[in-house]
């Protein structure tokens, strides 16, 4: 016969596993709003150009990042079938590296500092999402929607879509579209066409080359394979 | 950090065990081993007690309830790399297929040749257009020019059965062109929005295919089918009526007017693609105008 107290440990760790279910609390769509609010806070804080050289503002969009991103769910989905093959270690590698590239285009898109090396007059006043459509799946979401925005001058509406995985608390993002065009899609295409000719460990040693190399001139077939190809 | 590669209900297990050897107070702790005793014993003499149905009863069930639960462990080697919503509802994929490259080798070449070019020459050309040139006067220049492509959306439009983006094309072209001094001020712009539409469109919605992916030189990506929508559109083009030396000069002139934007977006893209050439590739993939 099975003692209460058994049955009462049993149930005290069923319970503490519901505490880590992800916090469905808020909304994607609001979540999404909200982390655009906060972005924008940061920018506007001081004037765009001067804030684009400031470090600190760097920083407060770095850690933004890493909150708001599921990184490691980005690299799976970019190596796609390749995911299968690597080792724990390879993963730690990869996800790491590629972690700190997307944070950089993250934090890159933001500022926009080729932007302002082009003495654009550069600016985002406000963007609101509209036409907001949510499909959920169990811990997934994904949100089509349209952004207003002023760029350079200009009113733009942008078509945007996220995909996001429930955390604890919120959500994270762990892939997004602009006009169509998705960020893990690009990069899954990319990662196929070097790992179909070449092993993991040389992906790990391109993206180390990538986030290690800072010169945005730099020729492209210094860093692609170009001698790779059949 | 490398998470176990366990199955649930074992690491689950493992984690009982290892609770009830640290934090349980000594009477469970005895408890617990004495159920597993009897369960050990039960299973030499072929017998399986109540308890042990019941801890196997609640660890399926808890095991039933993680797996709809975010877990720590990495579970890359089984998991399905797709989208959810590609998989789970059975929808169409919204990406698009790839064009297929056979000449792949020889765009490769072109394109390294473009991206010299465009770093090179067209970016330095660019940029100093846009330091003596003032916006308000750069945004009128691309107006100009944006109106004068206006036929081409009127009558691809018309190809497409969209009536609402032939009037929309026809209005912004009567309107701009009179009212906004030959195109230079979008007056029609805050009540009919421009709606790009080219043969190369028209062709995708009748159902014409891409063929495959070519890289021309200086004007960048395209494929079979893009590149005959290109020619077909010139017959519009008014450029393509004037002389020679005012064709060359409008022609200069609106690509250092309207580069800016697209040369920013390559130069960034450059710096964080792993293969700018699949990169580009998947970019127009992605733009393959049909809707």
């Amino acid at each position: 016969m099975v003692s209460k107290r058994l049955i009462s440990l049993l149930f005290v760790a069923f319970l503490l596993l519901f505490t880590v279910e992800p916090g469905f609390t808020m909304a994607p769509e609001d979540y999404l709003q909200e982390k655009i609010d906060e972005v924008l806070s940061i920018l506007e804080d001081t004037d765009l150009m001067s804030s684009l050289k400031s470090d600190t503002v760097r920083e407060q969009l770095v850690d933004l990042a890493r909150e708001d991103f599921d990184f490691e769910e980005m690299t799976f989905r970019a190596l796609g079938p390749y995911a299968r093959q690597a080792t724990d270690e390879q993963i730690d590698q990869l996800v790491d590296l590629f972690s700190k590239l997307l944070t950089d285009v993250y934090v890159n898109r933001l500022t926009g500092d080729l932007a302002e090396e082009a003495g654009g007059d550069y600016q985002i006043v406000d963007i609101t999402l509209g036409d907001t459509q949510v499909t959920r799946d169990g811990r997934y979401a994904r949100v089509h929607t349209r952004a207003e925005m002023v760029l350079e001058g200009d009113r733009q509406v942008v078509r945007l879509m996220f995909s996001l995985i429930a955390a604890d608390p919120g959500w994270k993002i762990y892939d997004f579209e602009v006009e169509g065009i998705g960020l893990v899609q690009n990069y899954r295409r990319q990662f196929s066409n070097i790992l179909a000719r070449n092993s993991i460990d040389y992906l790990i040693d391109l993206l180390k080359q990538r986030v290690e190399d800072d010169d945005p001139t730099a020729a492209p077939d210094e860093l692609v394979p170009l001698d790779k190809v059949e | 950090m490398i998470q176990p590669q366990l199955p649930m209900n074992w690491y689950l297990w493992i984690k009982l065990s290892e609770f009830s050897s640290t934090a349980v107070p000594k009477g469970l702790k005895k408890t617990f081993k004495k159920e597993q005793q009897a369960i050990q014993q039960s299973a030499k003499s072929g017998r399986r007690s109540s308890g042990y149905f019941v801890v196997c009863g609640l660890c399926f069930l808890i095991f039933l309830l993680l797996a709809e639960l975010p877990v720590a462990a990495r579970d890359w080697h089984e998991r399905d790399y797709r989208d959810p919503f590609e998989t789970e509802f059975d929808e169409p994929s919204e990406q698009p297929e790839p064009i297929s490259d056979p000449l792949e080798r020889l765009n490769r070449l072109t394109f390294a040749f473009n991206d010299r070019f465009y770093l090179y020459l067209l970016d330095p050309a660019v940029s100093g257009y846009e330091k003596i040139t003032p916006h308000p006067v750069r945004r009128s220049i691309g107006n100009f020019f944006s109106n004068l492509i206006e036929p081409v959306n009127f009558v691809n439009a018309l190809f497409q059965l969209e009536g609402s983006a032939a009037h929309n094309a026809f209005g912004r072209f009567l309107i701009n062109t009179t009212f906004g001094l030959g195109g230079l001020f979008d007056v029609a712009g805050e009540h009919l929005e421009q709606k790009p539409h080219d043969f190369n469109q028209t062709m995708a919605c009748w159902g014409v295919g891409d063929g495959f992916y070519i890289v021309w030189p200086f004007l960048g990506p395209s494929s079979l089918r893009g590149t005959g929508g290109m020619v077909a559109d010139g017959f519009l083009d008014p450029m393509n009526y004037q002389e020679i030396e005012v064709a060359t000069g409008g022609r200069t002139l609106n690509l250092l007017n309207s580069s800016g934007p697209y040369l920013r977006e390559y130069k960034q893209l450059e710096q964080f693609a792993l293969d700018p050439y699949i990169a580009v590739k998947d970019f127009y993939e992605s733009m393959q105008p049909c809707h």
